[in-house]
């Protein structure tokens, strides 16, 4: 480098190496991580759409019993019913319509939201919570822990989920911890995989190193130094998760075998409504919105959250 | 390659044989009482307990275990409880009507997706590319059995081009296999056409260019059995998924296959016949997924050395 070759400001570290002091490093207030990645998550506008729909609708599912006109599970079985006893369709008086017995199904859905969203995030807890605790387990103890524990994973993977989840809530009776319980029990095994490989490649980082070095215990260079790492995965896997879950939810309630009636469910709505199917379709088209909706923000909400955390995969 | 075959082999018995151990043990674990279950709640405490003796369960559980197992071996699976009939023979039963239904999903599965992700590849940014981006976003959001009974309605109930459900002839296919196989080709078309522009930017896709292969020739012969490989490698992991929402379809519109029978069987407590089909579905899963790891092999010289 030529001395003759004016030293701009900003170039800080030249300006270090010629003994000048650096006046551009402290103009950028200091951004956190946190904060950085916010700002590149709100550029990604149908991101950000979806992140509001999703707290609109958690706003919705928890303010549920102010905001819902009526009693999910009052049956108006004259102003409900048509003369012949067959559900209204959207009306003044019943925004959504009503369902078979007569009930408000605007209100219902919103009370469906809250049971459903509480078991997909109940679920989705209790998924991250196992998947960390294997993967890390699986990352940090010996081969042959970490080898049976994944192959545990493949056997997980490998097996018809519906049909396991069928036999377990025949046999343990639907309710809704049990649902919440069946359904976190497929979810962990693909995220414990991925948590397990990043484990690894961040066990071989120098300040794992370091703290091994003077004489940080294993326990505590996981919990202190390597799962703070792994904060942002179990972020993106939270959004990634829910759709699953979800999902096996609306299916085993859709078979009967989920939330039990009269407690209402996304897709325990759609079984009821089933029976009506052909005269009043809008018994299952609203329900199935709803899941769709909140399923389709999951999924761009992870996508943008993937992309805001780790700018290099963007596009992919 | 024989003593790949085989090793696999081995590991999907081990992995029935961990299955057939899970599932029992949740059996046992659980607080139902089967017997009791099927009786109904006013059954008489005697002919609860005949009933016991008479389907085995009053006999220890490692006793009923070994019972199931020596069966097992010998491709016999018990007797439902709802019919009284051997379990193995109504899977035997149901299961072409099953396998008919995928292998329709699976062809029209590729015949849309293949095309799908190519064209949208090298139409980047055009009308059926972002179609597509969106078509496969909702395509993964929307449960299985909804876009089954909204096909329905629109099909058949409407316009009445198709049955409503029902087996028999190729007009009865149509509906179910479209369920699975229109979200299917759109997933597997965003992948396939990303893993593409990826390929694109390697040196043997620019070298083939450099040569004077012209665009199209250059995505058919260059960058799709590339991209290919990934996508034969999400299947394998999807077989899994791919059963669950075949097994809803087939409820939805009544077709009578092995996913349809073991939902009923469940909503009639017929434990038999649910665990005889979790033990199926996790051999045709298994089967699968060899199938999936030798075309990828076929596929891909590199993965046959090591």
């Amino acid at each position: 480098m030529s001395a003759a070759k004016p030293v701009r400001v900003g170039e800080g570290v030249v300006a270090s190496t010629i003994g000048l002091p650096k006046p551009a490093a402290r103009q950028r207030a200091a951004v956190s991580w946190w904060g950085d990645v916010w700002r590149r998550f709100r550029r990604q506008r149908v991101s950000l759409a979806a992140a509001v729909v999703l707290v609109a609708i958690g706003l919705l599912a928890l303010t549920a019993p102010i905001v819902a006109p009526r009693d999910p599970a009052e049956q108006f079985r004259r102003e409900g019913l048509s003369a012949v006893g067959e559900p209204l369709p959207p009306n003044a008086r019943f925004w959504l319509g009503t369902d078979g017995l007569g009930r408000d199904l605007f209100s219902r859905l919103l009370w469906g939201g809250r049971i459903s969203l509480t078991i997909g995030v109940s679920a989705t807890a209790i998924v991250l919570a196992t998947a960390l605790a294997v993967g890390g387990v699986a990352g940090f103890a010996g081969d042959t822990t970490g080898f049976l524990l994944m192959r545990l994973v493949d056997l997980m993977i490998s097996v018809p989920q519906l049909f396991v989840m069928l036999l377990l809530v025949v046999v343990l009776q639907p309710g809704i911890w049990v649902v919440v319980l069946v359904v976190a029990l497929f979810g962990w095994p693909y995220p414990a995989r991925v948590f397990r490989s990043q484990i690894l490649s961040l066990k071989e980082a120098d300040f794992v190193l370091a703290a091994r070095s003077v004489g940080v215990g294993e326990r505590r260079i996981f919990l202190r130094h390597v799962l703070p790492h792994l904060l942002p995965l179990v972020t993106v896997y939270f959004a990634l998760s829910m759709p699953g879950v979800i999902f096996a939810e609306a299916s085993l309630s859709f078979l009967g075998l989920g939330v039990p009636p009269p407690t209402p469910s996304w897709g325990s709505m759609i079984q009821d409504g089933l029976q009506y199917y052909r005269a009043a379709p809008w018994l299952v088209l609203f329900p199935g919105l709803a899941i769709t909706l909140a399923v389709v923000s999951f999924n761009l909400v992870a996508s943008g959250l993937r992309e805001a955390m780790d700018p290099a995969q963007r596009g992919r | 390659m024989i003593g790949y075959i085989c090793r696999r082999l081995l590991w999907i018995a081990i992995t029935l044989f961990g299955v057939s151990l899970l599932t029992f043990g949740m059996l046992f674990a659980g607080p139902t009482d089967a017997a009791q279950a099927l009786s109904g709640a006013r059954a008489q405490a005697a002919s609860v307990e005949l009933l016991r003796e008479r389907l085995g369960l009053d006999r220890p559980v490692h006793e009923q275990y070994l019972t199931y197992l020596g069966g097992l071996v010998r491709g016999d699976l018990g007797e439902s409880f709802y019919f009284g009939s051997p379990v193995a023979e109504a899977l035997r039963e149901r299961f072409p009507a099953t396998a008919q239904l995928a292998l329709t999903i699976f062809v029209l599965a590729v015949a849309l997706g293949v095309p799908l992700g190519v064209v949208s590849a090298m139409r980047r940014g055009g009308v059926l590319d972002r179609g597509l981006m969106i078509a496969g976003l909702v395509a993964i959001s929307i449960p299985s059995f909804l876009f089954g009974l909204l096909l329905l309605y629109a099909f058949a109930f409407r316009l009445r081009l198709f049955p409503v459900g029902g087996y028999g002839d190729p007009a009865h296919l149509v509906l179910p296999a479209l369920t699975v196989a229109l979200p299917w080709s759109a997933w597997y078309g965003i992948v396939l056409r990303s893993n593409m522009l990826d390929a694109a930017s390697l040196d043997f896709a620019r070298t083939a260019a450099a040569k004077g292969v012209g665009p199209w020739a250059v995505a058919w012969r260059h960058l799709l059995p590339n991209a290919l490989l990934t996508v034969v490698t999400m299947l394998g992991m999807d077989l899994a998924g791919l059963l669950t929402g075949l097994a809803l379809v087939e409820y939805v519109f009544g077709w009578p296959g092995i996913g349809w029978q073991a939902l009923q069987a469940a909503q009639r407590f017929d434990v038999p016949m649910i665990m005889g089909s979790v033990l199926f579905g996790a051999l045709l899963i298994g089967l699968a997924n060899l199938v999936v790891d030798l075309v990828y092999g076929w596929l891909d010289p590199r993965v046959r050395i090591s």
